[in-house]
């Protein structure tokens, strides 16, 4: 088994920190303050400032490890383009590599240039870019990308994430335990609202997240989505490293830090002998509402490497689930 | 006393004591039992005004009357802890019984599973009285026959509010309309159960769409009686008593 590169999850504070480097990854990642520019999921309590990273990447680097700080949001209000936003931005980004940041995540193409043309942290494009296509991982890798995570949409499409790889000479990342449904159709409309709600201000304050309670609304009263949902178990990551990934990321940073312990353990020894939902970083209503023996989906991708994709002509993520998902798991007392 | 007389003193008394520690701008504005789906039984107090760092002071004054409360519901938690906000304020202190799958996420990282959650205490406890637990599963099973959907029901909790409200709330997903009046209906004979002599029944729905959020019955004071007269545009009303 050869040694993988982890992108591990962060929570953010220095217990979360300590937890994390037990395990040597290759990088941590964690959020930036949101008083500049939001990322890809909610704030959990305070958030770190950039003292709290310049501490905390003294114990980082002591390790070894590097530190990518995910400033990924959707939308940033075209503000960036504007004479205040640049200098905020600037200044953020130099407090940052002056702390001894080594990387940045950002889902903006605007920022991955900034970033290249003027600092020397390593730039990774987000998820949250959509990176699907050859095309679009060379446009990312031409403006300076040093890493690409891919859309997870396609990490069951092999022919797609081989193409990828014969295009671009970057660094290629999958998140392998992303909850989110397969081709969701509220993911920009989502990343979009928590931009603003975890962004900088103004921040709007929703009644409700709408998107949020959709996508477990329709898991619960359709449990085939959780299948087709593009995760990636751990037996099935020699697959992966074969066609060239060269990074896999596990999400989970507002997760608590017994569950980053269990989903990492998992992913590190490349084997989890319990329910799937354990390692997925979704919310807990649908972790505790369904349980998928992982050990059921022994072969299941060899299937999904293949498939084009016409679920109506096919069926065999609806018999998998019909098999390996039950949905009773309700508390009986 | 009953049931929900129980939960409003205890509410009253717990306020009464952070007071008497850190003036009168602090306030409980609820004090809620609850039963999760994953298997979970706890006590939320929802205070304004205290932050982490009075917590941590002062959890020696303020524990012995909130686990008396927890007794007096017959709750044994297995831990106590604060959620805390960015500003670092106290938005719920919860006495918890965990499930094994909780026990094992909040475990670790020195009582800070996450940058919100401050562990305050752990205790032997697991022996909580599992009446609400059973209310909150008879429900679901209930949704789900009504419905023909595996409707999960998150969590029941019965409250007692600052202003004198008390009710159950219970939080669904996967439940859309269908429905909905019946269900209501039979949440009430639950409430009956536990002495809440209901007169408002409703849910709350996000506007504009079929998804179902919260399925609620209230005895409301007197203020709320005349707010819900002209209602949230997400709360759909079921009917008056």
């Amino acid at each position: 088994m050869t040694k993988v590169k982890f992108s591990l999850p962060h929570p953010g504070h220095i217990e979360g920190l300590k937890e994390i480097l037990k395990y040597k990854p290759y990088e941590i990642y964690m959020g930036g303050s949101p008083e500049f520019i939001g990322t890809g999921r909610g704030n959990v309590g305070v958030t770190p400032s950039v003292e709290d990273v310049r501490d905390q990447i003294k114990i980082i680097h002591k390790k070894s490890v590097k530190l990518n700080i995910a400033i990924n949001s959707s939308c940033l209000r075209g503000w960036h383009l504007t004479q205040e936003g640049y200098n905020t931005y600037h200044w953020y980004l130099s407090a940052l590599e002056d702390a001894g940041v080594d990387a940045l995540t950002v889902a903006d193409p605007y920022l991955v240039e900034l970033a290249k043309q003027e600092f020397r942290m390593k730039v990774t494009v987000s998820c949250i870019a959509f990176v699907n296509t050859p095309e679009k991982a060379i446009f990312f890798e031409e403006l300076g990308a040093d890493a690409i995570a891919i859309d997870p949409n396609i990490n069951r499409d092999f022919e797609v994430l081989e193409g990828i790889r014969a295009s671009v000479g970057c660094d290629l990342k999958v998140l392998v335990n992303e909850g989110c449904l397969y081709q969701c159709p509220f993911r920009y409309a989502h990343f979009n609202m928590i931009s603003h709600v975890h962004g900088p201000e103004p921040r709007a304050h929703p009644l409700y997240d709408y998107y949020s309670n959709k996508c477990l609304a329709l898991r619960v009263r359709n449990p085939e989505l959780l299948i087709k949902s593009p995760w990636i178990r751990p037996e099935d990551i020699e697959a992966y490293e074969k066609i060239g990934i060269d990074i896999f990321k596990l999400c989970g940073r507002t997760q608590t830090a017994g569950w980053l312990n269990n989903a990492i353990s998992a992913y590190i020894n490349r084997s989890y002998d319990g329910n799937l939902m354990d390692l997925l970083d979704a919310p807990r209503e649908i972790k505790n509402l369904f349980y998928i023996q992982n050990r059921e989906l022994e072969g299941a991708l060899d299937r999904w490497k293949v498939c084009n994709k016409i679920c109506k002509e096919c069926e065999f993520c609806r018999r998998l689930t019909e098999r390996v998902v039950n949905t009773s798991m309700v508390v009986e007392i | 006393m009953n049931y929900t007389e129980i939960l409003s003193s205890d509410r009253a008394k717990i306020e009464k004591r952070l007071r008497d520690l850190f003036g009168f701008n602090v306030s409980v504005f609820q004090l809620s039992n609850y039963a999760l789906g994953c298997g979970c039984t706890g006590l939320t107090v929802s205070p304004t005004g205290i932050n982490i760092d009075d917590l941590e002071v002062f959890k020696d004054h303020i524990f012995p009357t909130v686990i008396e409360s927890a007794h007096d519901l017959l709750l044994d938690p297995t831990i106590a802890y604060a959620i805390v906000g960015g500003d670092a304020g106290v938005s719920a202190l919860h006495l918890a019984d965990y499930c094994d799958r909780c026990a094992v996420e909040y475990g670790g990282a020195d009582g800070r599973p996450r940058p919100d959650t401050y562990v305050i205490a752990n205790f032997e406890g697991g022996k909580s009285d599992k009446h609400l637990s059973n209310l909150r599963s008879r429900f679901e099973n209930l949704i789900r026959e009504r419905t023909g959907i595996p409707v999960y029901l998150l969590e029941m909790g019965v409250f007692a509010l600052r202003c004198g409200c008390i009710g159950i709330s219970t939080f669904t997903r996967g439940m859309r309309r269908d429905g909905l009046d019946e269900l209501l209906d039979k949440l009430d004979k639950i409430a009956e159960e536990l002495s809440i002599d209901s007169d408002l029944l409703y849910a709350t729905i996000i506007p504009g769409t079929i998804e179902v959020m919260t399925l609620n019955v209230k005895h409301l004071c007197e203020d709320c009686r005349k707010r819900y007269r002209n209602p949230r545009s997400d709360i759909y009303i079921s009917r008056w008593k």
